[in-house]
């Protein structure tokens, strides 16, 4: 599966980004089972974690984000293998293992932020 | 609803299936160079373009020309010698055997799997593998179209892989014969890629969790508050 957005932090102190593997979604801020891969302007990062109803985050790289510009955010998950990649879509910015959760919805997330997607596209 | 049903508009369904058990050929166009040779029959679809027929090749086509990538596959049955197979992104047909656009995988008596690109004029082999080819025996082909790259199987064992197809983008999917009396059934055809540019500034598919959503623009925006936004099934 490969998930490709456009994502933009438009203003606030958390992230935003994509989720993939959604299930069991609730309307509180964790509630769901599945992945989330979020930029944050204010500690110039890229997370990765995962939801069960509460966050467990994974890995974090750093990367310079800037507020109110679009970056290109792609998800690569091919069983256990998960690579994300910001921008440059040759090298991952992260790249896990983990076997959590296998299948579900994609979306997109913002976490105590707001935020702006586009041209989001879906690989499966 | 289907993910596939959001944007930009498509004229066809998100997905294609035919086991031809209502005995029609509803949702098919056929191109053929002698008339009705494709008929669907005995819960089946039987193209008679064998030796004896002097029909020389017919096609069948089904969905949508911009459908980009996906996986089809149908059960393929030479009842003759000549052969037979699958296509993708197929555009520009017409009832000659050449006239389409197009990614054609096919059984051949001969005894081999082909990869054909069809420019319209020509059908150039980009691929070959042996294989003992028995008229009379079912085959499952399976064809993967996803960006530039087309891949291709039999019966779940893959015979070609990642064969630059970037001539072809886009166009329906198709049954083709050549030469060969055929028995086809059971096709499917599954879209993998879905897009949503917002440009419609709707999020019809999606399904919001908390948050403040709004379109505008051609975007889709979550406003100073949590949310989540989904789409897709969940079994992705």
């Amino acid at each position: 599966m490969t998930l490709e957005s456009d994502v933009r932090v438009m203003s606030g102190t958390g992230d935003t980004g994509l989720i993939f593997r959604a299930t069991n979604l609730g309307t509180s801020a964790d509630a769901m089972n599945g992945y989330y891969v979020g930029i944050r302007d204010s500690t110039d990062q890229l997370l990765l974690g995962r939801m069960n109803g509460t966050w467990s985050e994974i890995t974090t790289a750093s990367v310079p984000i800037q507020s109110g510009v679009n970056y290109r955010m792609k998800v690569v998950a091919a069983g256990p293998d998960i690579r994300v990649y910001i921008d440059d879509m040759a090298i991952p910015k992260l790249h896990v293992h983990d076997a959590t959760w296998s299948a579900g919805a994609v979306g997109v997330r913002a976490h105590f932020a707001s935020a702006a997607f586009d041209n989001l596209s879906i690989t499966r | 609803m289907r993910f596939g049903s959001i944007a930009p508009p498509y004229n066809g369904s998100a997905d294609f299936e035919d086991d031809y058990s209502d005995n029609t050929d509803d949702g098919w166009a056929e191109y053929s160079m002698s008339g009705s040779d494709i008929v669907a029959f005995a819960n089946a679809y039987l193209a008679n373009n064998g030796p004896q027929n002097f029909n020389a090749s017919s096609k069948a086509l089904a969905g949508d020309e911009t459908w980009t990538s996906g996986i089809l596959i149908a059960d393929v049955t030479l009842r003759s010698s000549g052969d037979a197979g699958i296509m993708t992104r197929v555009t520009n047909a017409g009832h000659g055997a050449n006239e389409a656009l197009g990614c054609y995988a096919a059984i051949s008596s001969t005894g081999k799997v082909v990869l054909e690109l069809h420019d319209g004029r020509k059908n150039i082999e980009i691929a070959s593998a042996p294989m003992a080819v028995t008229i009379g025996r079912k085959y499952r082909l399976k064809m993967s179209n996803s960006g530039s790259t087309v891949k291709v199987w039999v019966d779940g064992v893959q015979v070609f892989d990642t064969v630059d197809s970037s001539a072809h983008k886009r166009g329906q999917i198709g049954l083709r014969t050549n030469f060969a009396d055929v028995t086809f059934d059971n096709v499917k055809y599954t879209r993998t890629v879905d897009k949503d540019r917002f440009v419609d500034n709707a999020d019809n598919g999606w399904k919001r969790f908390g948050g403040n959503f709004s379109l505008t623009g051609g975007a889709y925006y979550l406003n100073n508050a949590n949310g989540t936004g989904t789409t897709g099934k969940s079994s992705w």
